[in-house]
């Protein structure tokens, strides 16, 4: 066990002492989160999609984007290189010269262009919806970039010198995009690292086919758009207010 | 007669021949790599398992992992380095460099590892406090920040003035 392993232990069992103590027993303060067990592999009764309320959604804050950097370790160095996992859109109405800020990135759809293309079959969508690259297959050929109307994938020009996070592979000559957190996820914490981030709340993860989830219930009462819906893809990513 | 003369002439250069041979097939005569084997005293398969077939068990978890989301630990490559790691000259563990676990018996064997083109070398607790993650921000400062106060070691690169022996110092 490493220290940060034994710091942490320490934390959470001093916690939990003094939860027992303050509580009548039998009442939980958290529900346990409701993961799929490890050997479970994801399944299509789910389907994650983020809700994203763009009224919410504040000009010049980037807290999403730091969130996702810093999750996934990835890098912005301000160029047309970089990483594309996630970026905040600043939209002008010429009419009225309202302006409206929301955070942009891979939409997981239903049809996803990029899996259409990809020649490898390194592009392709998991049974919960979520759409990945396998880069053990990735050759970078960079079809995916072309074929995303929503600008969402990039490549890794540069060697990376064995800076990743543990959990989020990334190598030069590979495509890549935002994974919905996919490691959190299989892990049964069931959130987004911009989710979590966002200090007013404008990002809202869940499972769209659940009927009782919070996202299904608010997109079954709310109006709601799909960028590009045109094109009939079917987003995992919703957004109101636009 | 003939036939006797060549016999004992081949056996003569045999015999002549064997110290030779037998010098070049000693695999001792051969540096055998110096490897660090990290924490635990068994694998998750017998050794000989594992030295022949490691990168098939591998790569068939991979694909589970990827394509399905199955995350078992067993033959998870994180699993592998979370183990096989030992601490380099700056203290941060890794499977990487020489007498490591995986470079050292790969350069031996002179098959090239590519894992490593992409998976972090380094167990999940020092990576996520990497230096790609800013100092000022973000959960690994954070965490980082935390164990520093309470006195806990945090890796050197973390913070470049922060030394070697100011950690010993924290540690005592």
């Amino acid at each position: 066990m490493n220290n940060f392993e034994q710091y942490r232990r320490q934390f959470l069992g001093g916690a939990l002492a003094t939860a027992g103590a303050a509580l009548v027993p039998g009442l939980m303060l958290v529900e346990v989160a409701e993961g799929r067990a490890p050997e479970e592999p994801a399944s299509s009764n789910n389907r994650w999609g983020l809700l994203i309320d763009t009224t919410k959604c504040g000009n010049g804050c980037n807290e999403c984007v730091t969130a996702c950097s810093t999750e996934n370790g990835w890098e912005q160095k301000g160029g047309l290189q970089d990483p594309q996992w996630i970026r905040k859109v600043e939209l002008t109405n010429n009419n009225t010269g309202a302006k409206h800020s929301l955070p942009m990135m891979c939409q997981h759809c239903e049809h996803p262009p990029c899996v259409d293309v990809c020649p490898t079959g390194a592009s392709f969508k998991r049974d919960d919806g979520i759409v990945l690259v396998d880069r053990h297959i990735c050759i970078g050929c960079r079809y995916c970039m072309m074929a995303c109307p929503y600008k969402a994938r990039s490549l890794v020009h540069e060697d990376l010198h064995d800076t990743q996070v543990a959990h989020m592979p990334r190598g030069k000559g590979c495509v890549e995009s935002c994974t919905m957190c996919m490691h959190k996820i299989d892990a049964g914490e069931n959130t987004t690292a911009c989710a979590q981030a966002c200090p007013e709340q404008a990002i809202l993860f869940g499972d769209l086919n659940d009927a009782n989830s919070d996202i299904a219930q608010r997109l079954a009462t709310y109006a709601s758009k799909e960028v590009r819906a045109d094109l009939g893809l079917n987003t995992g990513v919703r957004y109101t207010g636009i | 007669m003939l036939a006797s003369w060549i016999k004992s002439a081949a056996l003569g250069i045999l015999v002549a021949l064997s110290p030779l041979a037998t010098a070049g097939g000693d695999a001792s005569s051969v540096p055998q790599p110096v490897i660090q084997k990290g924490k635990g005293d068994k694998c998750v398969e017998d050794t000989q398992v594992m030295r022949r077939e490691h990168m098939e068990r591998l790569e068939h978890h991979r694909d589970e992992t990827m394509r399905k989301g199955i995350r078992t630990t067993q033959y998870s490559l994180k699993n592998c380095i979370d183990c096989h790691a030992t601490p380099d000259e700056s203290g941060q563990r890794t499977v990487l460099g020489k007498d490591h676990f995986c470079q050292s018996c790969h350069a031996y064997a002179a098959v090239k590892i590519d894992c490593f083109e992409c998976h972090s070398s380094k167990p999940e607790g020092n990576a996520a406090m990497h230096p790609i993650v800013p100092a000022q921000s973000g959960p690994g400062a954070q965490t980082a920040a935390s164990m520093r106060h309470h006195g806990l070691s945090t890796p050197p690169s973390l913070n470049s003035s922060l030394s070697v022996k100011d950690i010993a110092g924290a540690l005592k």
